[in-house]
């Protein structure tokens, strides 16, 4: 199955899910994106700065040193307001890998990002 | 679905807090519940059906002749009209999208809100699915969060407290431990500290959360609250985080 095919399969698994993009986070560079509507890639590059400053960024480096087990950078990130969320999770494998999604609320967070860990996996193994 | 004790809790308060207010006017119409139209009379509509778990019939009248008719139990839209009652449908989950576009349509055209409240005449609609709130959100147009009733900080952290393993206010300078995790609120303290001395960026206009959760050997993960006041650390398990979100994202 084709990248785009997965990410799409993955956003019609979720209604409320706007956009899901695969990108790597050390070049910035969106891969793959699957959207509800049409977007810009003005709008996919600011998401993939979303996702390098969310898993990234000094925050989550301090994280990495103080908080989480083994010094590792958080694996997953999800920033919120009212309005709208958007959920980074970070490939197991391939550490610059990420796939960025952006839903409404209410939004079944957990089983979204179980469901795009898989995904991601299975793209990371197929490189 | 059946809403979780928190949210229950919410709900009773909020209804505790407008018994306490003075009776709006009562008019041949109704009672009044938005005296204007557009989001406000969409936003007391909803709140109007949310509040509603015994069968009743709702009759919302907004002015002008626009008048809406809906058999509502359980918080669940079950069957719907914009004309007499005689004429209501039943109503499916799949009818989401068309109930969400007569209701902004109705509320855009509303003058002020008032609704009657009756018991239904007979069961026509017992059995039917129906459509809740939540499946409403997802189709209203430009989703105005202020449909979705907003709680305070305090409010949150205060419901937080069931699911937290440690939180740390950094706006007041308390902090204290759930469960015994002592541990983990020194975490929270040291990520606090580090915050103030430096790297912070301006505060924002609105309240935004971030969570970041790290490995499969980690078994905590973290909520950062950033408000105009200072922030606020959460450390609950990674088993909550639908909680968490669901209890954080109302902060307005």
């Amino acid at each position: 199955m084709a990248v785009r095919d997965r990410l799409d399969d993955l956003r019609s698994g979720f209604p409320g899910c706007s956009i899901v993009a695969f990108a790597d986070l050390s070049t910035g560079m969106v891969f793959a994106a699957s959207t509800r509507e049409k977007t810009t890639q003005e709008k996919l590059d600011a998401l993939c700065a979303k996702a390098r400053s969310a898993l990234s960024g000094p925050i989550s480096a301090r994280l990495a040193d103080q908080v989480f087990q083994d010094g590792d950078a958080p694996s997953q990130a999800v920033i919120f307001d009212t309005a709208s969320m958007v959920c980074f999770l970070r490939s197991d494998t391939a550490a610059n890998e990420a796939l960025c999604l952006v839903c409404d609320h209410p939004a079944p967070v957990a089983a979204m990002m179980a469901r795009g860990a898989e995904v991601l996996a299975t793209l990371s193994a197929e490189g | 679905m059946p809403d979780g004790p928190m949210e229950e809790e919410q709900r009773l308060r909020d209804v505790l807090q407008r018994l306490a207010e003075p009776a709006a006017p009562v008019t041949e119409r109704g009672q009044l519940i938005a005296e204007t139209g557009g989001q406000t009379a969409l936003t007391a509509l909803l709140r109007e059906i949310a509040e509603t778990v015994l069968p009743r019939r709702l009759r919302f009248d907004g002015g002008m002749g626009g008048v809406l008719t809906c058999d509502v139990a359980e918080r669940r839209i079950q069957s719907f009209g914009t004309g007499a009652a005689e004429a209501l449908a039943e109503i499916a989950i799949e009818d989401a999208p068309d109930v969400a576009a007569a209701l902004q349509c109705f509320s855009k055209a509303a003058v002020a809100l008032h609704v009657q409240r009756d018991i239904v005449p007979h069961d026509s609609a017992a059995g039917a699915l129906g459509v809740s709130i939540p499946d409403l959100l997802h189709h209203l147009a430009g989703k105005d969060t202020n449909t979705v009733p907003k709680v305070s900080a305090a409010t949150a952290r205060a419901e937080s407290e069931s699911h937290a393993l440690a939180i740390l206010d950094g706006a007041t300078g308390s902090d204290h431990c759930v469960k015994g995790q002592e541990g983990i609120a020194v975490h929270l303290r040291a990520l606090e500290e580090n915050w103030t001395a430096g790297a912070s960026p301006d505060a924002p206009t609105a309240p935004m959360c971030q969570i970041w959760t790290g490995g499969v050997s980690d078994t905590f993960a973290i909520l950062l609250v950033t408000l105009e006041t200072g922030r606020i650390w959460v450390a609950f398990e990674p088993e909550h985080l639908d909680t968490c979100v669901a209890c954080w994202s109302r902060v307005g």
